[in-house]
């Protein structure tokens, strides 16, 4: 997986460029409704849902506040019982505001359908929660050329008979209140070649974290909460574009400029089952 | 239509020169019918050629002279911004144009990512560009050729000449070796190493390193009146390096040109001539990333072994060409490689493809009467792809198949006729209409993942899955040449349909998170491009120089793009104005400028925002349904001819590439950024900056060339 490390590079090349305003008009922009909604094995469903802003000249900021969809209606149905989830203040996310479940925990191999309801408008999905898969082994070891970052590197004990697709989410307690999607950690099995191949876990990245002062690696004293999952195959293409999406975005040597694969009929994001397994690690300064 | 240009500089340049003046009286005087021709572009219509040595007319680019930049000046030769290393020449993309340097292909013909040619100004003659008919004896591109020819004649006594710049500096050594032999020797290099390091590793966090060389020799040998022997060697390497220390980062990506040749011409009679050329040519670019002990590395090479041979019969009404010609591509294509604590293994022979390419023409010339002439070509061509191959079915990321060919087993054969006809009459003697037509076939193509034709951008051949491209293109032209051909002016049509185009489908994560098979990731479509190209020029006089402009369509076709409707080519570029100008102030001074002006580029616009994972995710509008702002500069230029004699001159010459500092962006870029709320100091919006990026600014330039 070593491989990976090509991406942050990329975001390097050309950054000494000079920067333009660049303004344009988009005729006839529809906001459409986002999903960002998950639910795994053993948790109850969560979901996020916001609208899809016009990036018109006009257009230079948007408040957190009003970005979140507060008025909908959301449902989750595993085929036998229904339940409508709650809207809620929660600090640990941004937008602080999410729709949760009380009662229906998510099982492996079961599917789940999302309806969502909001100003006329429905937006359906459907997923799978696959069976968890636990690693063969998780290591923390220090990065060669430094003192102070550290690597954490996962064997995954892949089914060959099987087609799996893995995805890795990182949580270090120290500064973060949840869970975010580990940096480059949407996996396919056709490039996990054995249980002795190392796949580094990146700490995740995102715009609410340390913005422009991203660093993929782990602190001493950091505590990593590492959730493996196992997704199904939307998952896999939806988090693969949106990998793609958050590195090259602005990359005029690969650049992405593809919509993401939604799951989500009528509207944007994603709707997904993990299969999950989770593992605590505390970076310590005597690891070698 | 371009022997003008230097008709026109020589003019400009030799004025009283007794000893040139008198050279060119008797060129006037002994070949009046041959110069009417090559002043209106003769049979061939759009065949364009430089003098290398006359382009201290034009405006400089930090202090050199650059064919391959002035030729983007030309009608029909759109601007293609910075960079860009690609040329575009009437809406096809840059890999439709054959590159050739002594008549072996190049694959990147640019340095510093189009900032400067490859080819050094000091060791080249003339530059000719075909963009309208191609005879029979050219063709493996869809669009133009450019054809660029070092300096191969005997000198009787040692020279030097060179240029020293700001960016970079070349010499050129031209040395006798006795009376039959001469051998040129060029180099050049940028000081860029010395000057980006030490200021990157200053002022930011990721210290950067910029180098480009390249090498040329010509060895040249006249063993009797009757035949010509020349063998050329070039290589010429770019390299850009960076570190991140906070990722552990280091990357690398470098390319390469390297080619030798052996030429063979020989004259029998003043009627019957024949040539052959042999070479061998190698291009590599690389990325190469090392992290934490882990090395990753996105190789792509092509190595070609060729050989053409030409015969020529020219008699007063006819020129008839016939020849063959033969290469072998072995190529590399884009791939990944990955050692250190996880090595990814990949199959080398699903990867190196073996291409044997070929084709036979014949082409004749003929003058019916005064008035009209008509040049008739056919070529065959024809290209199969060679075990030792493996072809891997994949379902599900796994391989579940693979088909076996054996070494020299041929696995898929491509060919067919390629017809090319002109017709030229003239209607007065300084007025003629042309007419033309050319189907021709490509090999390999290019497949543009970059949005800027950068050298990540790697060569797809022919194969099991990937037919060859092809077009018909059909072109007319009207020229005129006025008050004794000092004013000219030239409007031509074209139309052109494409097929068989490739377009990249594949993103840089899909190399990374699953089994990338190549040819998967490529769609194919088809396309048609069509529009007008008018020129004016003055040639003679103090002030000389043209105004280009063209008018053009570009538009592509692909089944899984779009929802199958026609999109428009990224060049797609409906606007191209070029005004060049030259003014001799005195016999010290002269000065010249040079004003382009560009639609932007197609791009795939993001129009919409949202948010997913506390990241900014854009919504992306049609494919290739916006554009990029125009593109305009303003080049001004001024030479001091400290001395100016027939063999030796010195000139100092000050330069100001993009004088109106004008920032023109290579791509957009979308940036969201949290911004903290004043009072509380907790996030409360997310600021949304669009802005273009763009590397080059006002370059103020001087510079110091010489021969001795």
């Amino acid at each position: 997986m070593n491989k990976y490390i090509l991406i942050p590079l990329l975001f390097l090349v050309l950054h000494t460029s000079c920067k333009t305003k660049w303004d344009f008009e988009i005729d006839n922009f529809e906001p459409k409704i986002v999903v960002d909604g998950w639910i795994e094995s053993g948790n109850v469903a969560i979901v996020c849902l916001s609208q899809t802003r016009s990036l018109n000249s006009n257009v230079d900021s948007m408040t957190i506040a009003e970005i979140p969809i507060r008025w909908a209606k959301v449902t989750v149905s595993d085929g036998e019982t229904e339940e409508v989830l709650t809207g809620r203040i929660d600090k640990n996310y941004t937008p602080s505001f999410i729709y949760r479940g009380n009662l229906m925990v998510g099982e492996p191999g079961k599917t789940y359908t999302l309806t969502v309801e909001y100003s006329g408008k429905t937006v359906t999905a459907v997923t799978t929660i696959p069976q968890p898969v636990p690693l063969s082994d998780i290591q923390v070891s220090r990065c060669a050329d430094s003192d102070t970052l550290f690597q954490i590197n996962a064997y995954i004990d892949d089914n060959p008979s099987e087609k799996n697709f893995y995805k890795f989410f990182t949580r270090v307690t120290n500064n973060e209140n949840r869970f975010y999607a580990s940096f480059l950690g949407t996996i396919d099995d056709a490039v996990v070649k054995d249980s002795q191949s190392a796949i580094p876990i990146y700490k995740s990245m995102h715009l609410t974290n340390t913005p422009n002062k991203y660093i993929p690696f782990f602190h001493i004293e950091d505590t990593v909460l590492v959730k493996f999952t196992q997704i199904p195959q939307h998952g896999f293409e939806f988090w693969n574009g949106y990998e793609n999406e958050i590195t090259n975005g602005q990359n005029p040597l690969f650049p992405s400029n593809t919509n993401l694969k939604s799951n989500i009929t009528g509207g944007l994001g994603i709707w997904c089952g993990y299969g999950v397994t989770l593992y605590e690690l505390v970076i310590k300064r005597d690891l070698q | 239509m371009i022997c003008c240009f230097s008709y026109g500089f020589s003019q400009t340049n030799t004025a009283g020169n007794d000893s040139i003046e008198k050279d060119h009286l008797l060129n006037e005087i002994e070949v009046t019918a041959w110069q009417q021709r090559k002043i209106l572009s003769g049979l061939s219509s759009g065949k364009i050629e430089l003098n290398v040595s006359e382009l201290n007319a034009l405006p400089r680019f930090l202090g050199e002279t650059d064919a391959l930049r002035t030729m983007k000046l030309l009608p029909g030769v759109l601007t293609t911004g910075e960079l860009n290393s690609g040329f575009y020449v009437r809406g096809c993309e840059s890999a439709h144009n054959q590159i050739r340097l002594n008549g072996v292909p190049l694959y990147n013909a640019m340095h510093m990512l189009g900032f400067f040619s490859v080819f050094n100004s000091g060791h080249m003659n003339t530059f000719t560009l075909y963009k309208s008919h191609l005879d029979a004896s050219k063709g493996g591109r869809l669009s133009a050729s450019v054809e660029m020819e070092t300096r191969d004649t005997l000198v009787s006594k040692p020279s030097i000449s060179g240029n020293i710049g700001i960016i970079s500096s070349q010499l050129t050594a031209a040395l006798p070796l006795g009376e039959k032999a001469s051998i040129y020797l060029s180099g050049r290099k940028t000081y860029l190493a010395f000057i980006v390091k030490p200021i990157t590793t200053k002022t930011t966090d990721t210290p950067a390193d910029y180098d480009f060389e390249d090498y040329n020799a010509t060895l040249v040998f006249k063993p009797s009146e009757k035949d010509r022997i020349t063998a050329n060697f070039y290589y010429g390497k770019d390299y850009f390096d960076i570190e991140a220390g906070k990722y552990l980062l280091n990357g690398e990506i470098k390319w390469s040109n390297m080619a030798a040749s052996a030429q063979w011409n020989k004259n029998f009679s003043e009627t019957k001539k024949m040539s052959h050329i042999v070479y061998w040519a190698q291009y590599k670019n690389q990325l190469k990333i090392l992290q934490n002990q882990i090395s990753v590395r996105l190789p792509s090479e092509i190595t070609d072994y060729g050989y053409k041979n030409l015969f020529t019969l020219k008699t007063d009404k006819f020129t008839g060409k016939c020849g063959m010609e033969y290469i072998y591509h072995h190529m590399y294509p884009q791939r990944i490689e990955a050692q250190g604590a996880y090595t990814i293994q990949s199959d080398p022979s699903s990867h190196l493809y073996h291409i044997h390419e070929g084709a036979l023409f014949l082409n004749g010339e003929y003058t019916f009467s005064p008035r009209f002439s008509a040049q008739l070509g056919l070529r065959y061509s024809g290209a199969a792809q060679l075990g030792r191959f493996n072809y891997h079915t994949y379902q599900q990321g796994e391989i579940v198949d693979t088909q076996q060919y054996g070494k020299g087993e041929l696995i898929k054969f491509y060919g067919g006729w390629e017809p090319r006809i002109s017709l030229l009459y003239r209607i007065k003697s300084a007025q003629q209409l042309s007419l033309s037509y050319n189907l021709t076939r490509q090999y390999i193509g290019q497949v543009s993942s970059s949005s800027i034709g950068f050298p990540t951008d790697f060569w797809m051949p022919v194969s099991r899955d990937i037919p060859p491209q092809r077009a018909h293109s059909f072109s007319a032209g009207y020229h005129i040449a006025l008050d004794q051909r000092n004013y000219e002016a030239s409007a031509e049509l074209y139309y052109k349909r494409l097929y068989n185009q490739m377009e990249s489908a594949g993103a840089l994560i899909d190399m990374i998170s699953q089994q990338y098979v190549i040819e998967d990731k490529i769609y194919l479509g088809n396309g048609y491009n069509y529009g007008m190209e008018f020129i004016f020029r003055k040639n003679r006089g103090r002030l000389t120089g043209w105004i280009s402009y063209a008018l053009g369509w570009a538009y592509r076709q692909t089944p899984e793009i779009n929802e199958g409707k026609p999109y428009p080519a990224k060049q797609d570029r409906r606007h191209d104005l070029s005004v060049v100008a030259n003014f001799q102030i005195n016999r010290r001074w002269d000065c010249s400028a040079a004003f382009v002006y560009a639609t932007g580029n197609a791009l795939t616009m993001p129009e919409g925002l949202y948010l997913i994972g506390e990241n900014a995710i854009c919504e992306y509008g049609p494919y290739n349904g916006g554009r990029m702002p125009p593109y305009h500069r303003i080049d001004l230029s001024v030479n001091y001819w400290i001395s100016k004699k027939r063999n030796t001159e010195q000139v100092i010459n000050f330069s100001l590439y993009n004088a109106y500092n004008r920032k023109n962006p290579i791509y957009l870029d979308v940036e969201i950024q949290p911004q903290k709320d004043n009072e509380n100091r907790k996030q409360s919006s997310f600021i949304i900056r669009k802005r273009g990026k763009s590397i080059y600014g006002i370059i103020p330039s001087i510079s110091y060339s010489f021969k001795f």
